[in-house]
This record gives C-alpha cells, sequence and structure tokens, in this order.
C-alpha cells in the first residue's frame, strides 16, 4: 500500500451535511445509500475475478467508477482504497498488495454500510 | 427567467443522481450515461452548456470535447470538466483544449451551479455582441444605409424590402440578441413612448416575421413576457 489507509479519516461528515442540507428529509441520502450497497455488494468479487482473467484495465475502471460512488457519500478511507486499486501497477509482485487493498476495502465497504443503514434509519 | 439548458455525461449512478436533484429543478437538464448517447441527442437538442466526465465507458471527455468543436452548431458551447481527475497535467491539458472550467468530485452543488450560471450567462453574452453588428442567420444588417438584404446559399444578395418602422424594431431585436423584450422596452426603444398599443406592436412584429421569411422564426413570441430574437430556431 503507498499510504496507509488507517491515516485517512473515514467518513467526510461534512459531505453528508451537505447531503442532508440538499434534502432534509433524508430522501436524497436513501436514494444514495441504495445506490452505494448495490454498487459495492459484489465490487471486490468482480474484482478478485477479472485478477485472475488478468483484466486488470477492467479492474482500473471499476475502481475510477467505485471511487466516485464512495467520495459522493463521504466515505473518504473508502474512496482512498478504490484509488490506491485504480493506479495499481498490475505486476506479480504486486499481488499480496492488491489482496491487501481488496481485503481492507471489504472492510471498509461493510463498515460503510452499517454506517449508512444507521444514519438513514 | 429562461432556464438554461445543460446536456450532462456522466456514467456512474450517484453522481447522476445528484446532479439530477441538484440541477433539474433549476435547468433544463438533459443527462446521458454515455458519448455516444450525447452525440445523438446533439442531433436535436442544443444545450448552453457541456457538463463532461472525463472519463466515461466508450471512450474520454477530450475525444468528445474535438467533436464538439468540429461542430458549428456547438464549437461555442461552454464546456465544463466535472471529473475525480485532480491531476494538474490533467486539468492543464483540459484548459489547454479549450475547457471553460474544471471540477473536481465530489462537487459542491452550491459552487457548481455557481459556475454553470456565470459560463452561461457570458457565454450568451459573447453570442449576442458576435451577432449583433451585421449578420444574424441569413440577414445582412447595415445600419448606414438602412438596408437588410437575405443571403442565399450562393452568397447572393436579395434586398429584405422593410418600413422604417420595421427597420427599427429589427434592429432593437438585433441589439438585444437572446433576449426578452417585454412590449413596454419595445416601445420605449422603437417609438420612444412609455405606452404603446400592444396591437399595434403586435402588428408590426407579425408583419416583420412575414417579410423576413424562414429567418422570421427565430422571433418568438414569449407568453406573457413579450419577444425575443433567438438564436435557436425552434
Amino acid at each position: 500500500m503507498k499510504a496507509p489507509i488507517k491515516n485517512f479519516s473515514q467518513v467526510d461528515e461534512v459531505k453528508l451535511q451537505e447531503l442532508i442540507s440538499i434534502d432534509p428529509s433524508g430522501g436524497l441520502l436513501r436514494q444514495l445509500t441504495t445506490i452505494f450497497n448495490s454498487e459495492m455488494q459484489n465490487a471486490f468479487i468482480m474484482m478478485k475475478e477479472e485478477y485472475n482473467k488478468n483484466n486488470f484495465d477492467s479492474i482500473s475502471k471499476l475502481a475510477h467508477r467505485l471511487r466516485s460512488t464512495s467520495l459522493n457519500l463521504g466515505m473518504v478511507r473508502l474512496g482512498e482504497i478504490f484509488k490506491q486499486l485504480e493506479y495499481l501497477d498490475f505486476t506479480p509482485e504486486n499481488k499480496s498488495v492488491f489482496q491487501d487493498l481488496v481485503h481492507y476495502g471489504e472492510v471498509e465497504r461493510d463498515i460503510a454500510c452499517e454506517q449508512l443503514r444507521t444514519i438513514t434509519g | 427567467m429562461k432556464k438554461y439548458k445543460i446536456l450532462a455525461v456522466e456514467d456512474e449512478p450517484t453522481t447522476q443522481a445528484l446532479l439530477q436533484r441538484c440541477l433539474a429543478f433549476s435547468y433544463d437538464l438533459v443527462l446521458v450515461p454515455s458519448l455516444e448517447r450525447a452525440k445523438e441527442i446533439l442531433n436535436h437538442f442544443k444545450p448552453d452548456l457541456v457538463l463532461l466526465d472525463l472519463y466515461l465507458p466508450d471512450g474520454n471527455g477530450f475525444d468528445f470535447f474535438s467533436f464538439l468543436k468540429d461542430r458549428t452548431q456547438s464549437s461555442r458551447t461552454p464546456v465544463i470538466f466535472l471529473t475525480l481527475e485532480s491531476d494538474i497535467k490533467v486539468k492543464v491539458k483540459s484548459f489547454s483544449a479549450g475547457a471553460y472550467d474544471y471540477i473536481t468530485k465530489p462537487f459542491d452543488n452550491t459552487e457548481l451551479m455557481a459556475r454553470i450560471d456565470a459560463h452561461c450567462a457570458r457565454s450568451a453574452e459573447v453570442s449576442s455582441a458576435f451577432y449583433t453588428p451585421e449578420i444574424f442567420a441569413d440577414l445582412l444588417f447595415n445600419r448606414e444605409s438602412l438596408q437588410v438584404h437575405r443571403i442565399d446559399g450562393n452568397g447572393q444578395k436579395e434586398l429584405v424590402s422593410l418600413s422604417p418602422t420595421e427597420f427599427k424594431l429589427l434592429q432593437c431585436f438585433m441589439s438585444h440578441i437572446g433576449k426578452t423584450l417585454s412590449r413596454e422596452q419595445i416601445a420605449k426603444e422603437v417609438w420612444n413612448k412609455s405606452h404603446f398599443q400592444s396591437r399595434t406592436i403586435d402588428r408590426h412584429i407579425s408583419s416583420l416575421r412575414k417579410k423576413l421569411g424562414p429567418t422570421g422564426a427565430y422571433l418568438k413570441t414569449i407568453s406573457h413576457g413579450g419577444y425575443l430574437l433567438s438564436l435557436e430556431e425552434r
């Protein structure tokens, strides 16, 4: 990993507040959360599958897309993981880096999903 | 008040949802997920501004930007890149290519709208200034000789026979292209009167439209608002 992921704050609270201020009923946040959960559900499984097929370009494109999804919901640490996956040099020497990023990504994803579930009720 | 027309090219679903929520109320927004779809839309939708993601499933924003600039109808349309990329080299490349602005995601809703409004307003002023002096559509407008000619496809000129009042009306609209003028404003500029019979104004404009031929379609009636010489035929 290039930079310790734990150095990044997990959530951008300002971003979440902005989403709530756009729609105080919480409808926008719920809509985005639904999309987030759907996009993240099989994200890392797909990445592992693409890795096994040596489709590294697909992994980068997927990571780019999911980085946007994460940051739009203020999930900073998860966004950073996707950024590192997006720019990873997929050499055999970096296989363990990829595996670590996927592992931490799954952990952060689960934390993010739980947080959003708590906020949206 | 006129709603600016925005074409947004974005494939990521949370960004799509945010753009829809933030922009659809204040703008005439068309949101498409691919460059191919954007090209199809441009056949019948003339945006005042394009919001363009850099990396899309079917290509990159720079190629599409070149496509826009090559089309006469959209070469002057402001383009704002809306992207995750914060690399300074990419930003410089975007401005060198002619982008009006560059906004990194995640974007702030208020800032996005402020930038859209600023660029659309400036673009409208430039367009108006570009067309005001002499030429509008197929019309050649000569303020010195007080004559208007229609230019055909072979470059031949044909005099458009306008009355002095009709010429003044056209001159008034040519000085305010893209802006809605109330009947009161028209009365002031053309007849130097603050009050004037609406029917008289309407009659003169109707006559002017007929004499302008197909170009008369650019002179639009705005319900409860007046008249507008638009840059769009439709």
